[in-house]
């Protein structure tokens, strides 16, 4: 009966098919944890001057920390720790993050956006104010990252402390269909931002602009990368900080772009 | 491997998405819908105890009723809202992407067990993760440490709890998404929509028409679904087992409103539905928001303009806020040109449902700003009376008129030359449409229209590629384009989102991937921009301010861009 025997056929070469893809399964996913991505990173590498990469935690080979969290996993919440710091311990085990700098020099198209005052501006206006200024994009309900990124703002603001008006922070808003200037101003209320700190939104077009010229883009909000821009006035290179930077590390990153 | 929440490289991008699409796989995987297994080394604990835990877990409130915080990335403290479990790791404990971070799934089933790829036959596969024991997870939430050892990724919190505090969170999360969601078997899955008794019966036939014909287009089972979910080979049942028959159901509500919960809860306990897609009724669409709610029953995208606007609820989720938007889209401009504190007036009939809820929230706005508007309000059916046109008219002269009304009850009012009355009047496309009918050309100037979808040229060429469907399938009806576009669009929404969960039968993580998966829309709807983020319900969020263009022959121009009002929120 043909159509048994070609039945029994079938299976078999479906068995053998299922071996071959599950082994190229295993052995490919062994691989990829070895190959660069090719994605990621900034793409305009026409722009991009890299200088001094941080060492990136993300990358799987390096140590997670210099000793071994097993060995003291307990000290923290038995109160036998003598550490003047009580989250000293979460604070080691976690760095181990760090971030990517690289100097560009971005092209800013004068794009007219909306503050968080609902008042008209534009993002040259806002950019070029006579001050070092510091860019990131976030949106309001935005679940992972852009709490963090805002924290860590707030953060920056905290430790610069009476300087921290020395310097313009601007968050743009990637998510203007949902964050209308009223929302902006109840997140900014919600981080404490002090008066130098501005949060932006401003028509779809003209926001998917800006994200472009500082090449944050990444084709809808879900996709957003983080990234921390600064410079320290008009017309010189940015610093382009990728992944979270942590406060201190971006203050250290500002003290040195502005000498101070 | 080493984050629960965790920061994870470029590099690391595709290992990343490729994981949590295995740990999505491996839940509900097994042959056959099994019933929960309590995993985990703890006995039940007590309703009380996970009460407490769920409070932890979504509201970031501790038993001691203050709030949780917690340390970020090393040197930031975050409280309340910011360190809530449930933001992240979402409600369903499922977890979410962003970008290239994972908040990896928190259920007990998950986490208890040692992580693989899922097979649904030995061999086994290699083991990426340990199973945490509480032990482990306990040193987890409050140190960052993983199963193996390794810290976990800088964005997942560190939590001083107490042990106490720790196990009641611990308690909840093991009773988390444990078992799948009402309205799934091993073959099926059912989906009602609801239509009401009262829609005219053109449209509940362009509605139902493609409601139905998507439903048998879904089954046909080109590749022969069933079969394979029966026969996958070991390494494609993750994906191939998850395949479901689409089953509909046309709930039909009938009588008065007050009567809809009950007809409801009689319709869900004849046959639970995993969700209900779309849906059409005349009035508001409060009743059934009220019963989803109650049901936690997703329901997706009516073809209404009375939603709930409320963004505190989970299961409901609209196409826009409706007449509300119509409203808060005309205050908008209103401040924009600086009339927004008057004198204005605002024209409406008695019980008609659209009118009232854009009137009401119109009223907010310019109460909010200072500014003072006065209510004309007309009986009767349709047709306010020519005297009361002009009566009305005089009231608004100088200053601006809203008029929520339809073209019969406009009537003759704007068809004689002349520019007494307003100097701007404003209309809504949604009541009286985008044609002037009567107006005359002389008034063009001073009339303008809320237009809250996309113009009638561009939604042509947007609608295109279903109106294509429709027409292929002989169900096309030109008169009730819209809602055939509305519910085209919510079963295509719904179709991916089922596809985006696989395995995973759980209501709230079919809306959590919709959230996410709205902004990649691949299909077209009459919205210019349709987009949603976590805890976002309404898709479209703009309006154009439209004007009567006298030079093209009334036709309707935008004379502002899509712009997003603030609402009353």
């Amino acid at each position: 009966m043909p159509s048994s025997r070609s039945c029994r056929q079938f299976s078999i070469a479906r068995l053998a098919a299922a071996a071959v893809i599950a082994y190229a399964w295993l052995v490919g996913f062994a691989v990829a944890m070895e190959e660069p991505s090719p994605s990621g990173g900034p793409s305009s590498a026409d722009q991009l001057q890299h200088i001094q990469p941080q060492p990136t935690a993300s990358d799987a080979t390096a140590p997670p920390g210099d000793h071994d969290h097993g060995e003291h996993q307990h000290q923290e919440h038995s109160g036998a720790s003598g550490d003047d710091d009580p989250h000293a311990h979460h604070k080691a085990t976690m760095h181990q993050q760090g971030y990517e700098r690289s100097e560009h020099a971005y092209r800013l198209p004068d794009v007219a956006l909306v503050g968080m005052d609902g008042k008209a501006t534009s993002l040259l206006a806002e950019l070029n104010c006579g001050k070092p200024v510091m860019v990131n994009f976030v949106f309001t309900t935005c679940t992972t990252i852009c709490p963090v990124m805002t924290g860590v703002f707030a953060q920056v603001q905290s430790q610069l402390g009476p300087q921290r008006d020395d310097v313009r922070m601007i968050s743009v808003s990637i998510d203007p269909e949902y964050d209308t200037p009223e929302r902006l101003r109840q997140y900014a209320t919600l981080f404490k931002a002090g008066p130098e700190w501005r949060f932006l939104t401003g028509n779809l077009d003209n926001v998917i602009a800006v994200q472009k010229a500082f090449d944050v883009y990444r084709g809808n909000k879900m996709s957003h990368q983080p990234a921390t821009l600064m410079r320290r006035s008009d017309g010189e290179p940015w610093v382009r900080l990728n992944g979270i930077a942590n406060a201190a590390e971006i203050v250290s990153e500002y003290r040195a772009l502005v000498g101070r | 491997m080493d984050a629960e929440c965790g920061s994870m490289g470029p590099r690391h991008m595709a290992m990343a998405s490729f994981l949590f699409a295995l740990l999505v796989g491996s839940f509900y995987s097994s042959p056959g819908l099994a019933d929960t297994q309590v995993t985990g080394t703890a006995a039940a604990s007590a309703p009380q105890q996970v009460e407490a835990g769920r409070r932890m877990y979504r509201e970031g409130i501790l038993p001691s009723s203050e709030v949780m915080s917690g340390i970020v990335q090393g040197d930031i403290a975050l409280s309340g809202k910011q360190v809530i479990c449930g933001h992240c790791h979402r409600r369903s404990g499922i977890g979410a992407p962003e970008g290239q971070n994972v908040a990896r799934p928190v259920t007990g089933d998950v986490l208890y067990m040692p992580l693989r790829l899922p097979t649904s036959k030995p061999p086994l596969a290699p083991e990426l993760r340990p199973a945490y024991t509480d032990t482990t997870l306990r040193r987890a939430i409050r140190e960052g440490i993983g199963a193996d050892g390794t810290p976990l990724g800088p964005l997942m919190p560190r939590y001083p709890l107490s042990d106490e505090q720790v196990d009641t969170l611990i308690a909840y999360l093991k009773t988390l998404s444990t078992k799948p969601d009402p309205g799934v078997t091993d073959r099926d899955i059912h989906f009602a929509t609801i239509v009401d008794e009262s829609v005219d019966a053109g449209t509940r036939k362009a509605f139902l028409d493609v409601f139905e014909t998507y439903f048998g287009q879904k089954n046909t089972e080109t590749r022969h679904e069933t079969q394979r979910a029966e026969h996958a080979p070991w390494h494609e049942s993750w994906t191939m087992e998850t395949y479901r028959k689409w089953v509909p159901h046309v709930w039909e509500l009938k009588g008065p409103q007050a009567s809809w919960p009950e007809q409801l809860q009689a319709l869900y306990d004849r046959q639970p539905v995993f969700a209900v897609v779309s849906g059409v009724v005349q009035g508001s669409w409060q009743p059934i928001h009220a019963f989803c709610e109650r049901s936690r029953l997703p329901c997706l995208f009516p073809v209404t303009d009375l939603p709930v606007v409320d963004e505190r609820d989970f299961y409901s989720m609209y196409f826009s806020r409706g007449m509300a938007l119509e409203a808060d889209a005309i205050a908008e401009h209103l401040a924009h040109s600086g009339l927004l504190t008057g004198p204005l007036i605002q024209v409406y009939r008695r019980g008609d449902p659209r009118a009232e809820v854009a009137a009401a929230t119109l009223r907010t706005r310019i109460e909010k700003a200072g500014g003072q508007l006065r209510d004309l309000v007309f009986d009767g059916p349709d047709t306010a009376s020519e005297g009361f046109w002009r009566s009305s008219l005089a009231a608004g002269a100088g200053g601006t008129a809203v008029l929520w009304v339809e073209p019969e009850a406009l009537g003759d009012a704007l068809a004689a030359p002349g520019d007494a009355g307003p100097q701007r009047i404003y209309l809504s496309t949604t009541l009286y449409g985008v044609e002037p009918k009567k107006i005359e050309a002389g008034s063009f100037g001073r009339v303008f229209l809320v237009h809250p979808q996309e113009m009638p040229d561009a939604r042509t060429v947007r609608l295109a590629r279903s109106t294509g469907w429709f027409k292929a399938k002989r169900i096309y009806d030109p008169n009730a384009l819209q809602v055939q576009a509305d519910v085209f669009f919510a079963l295509k929404i719904a179709g991916d989102a089922v596809k985006t969960i696989r395995g995973y039968y759980l209501r709230d993580y079919m809306i959590e991937r919709i959230e996410h998966m709205m902004d990649n829309a691949l299909y077209t709807s009459v919205y210019p921009s349709v987009t949603l983020s976590p805890g976002q319900r309404f898709v479209s969020k703009g309006a154009y301010i439209a004007q009567f263009s006298a030079q093209d022959g009334g036709k309707l121009i935008a004379v502002t861009p899509w712009r997003f009002p603030d609402s009353n929120q």
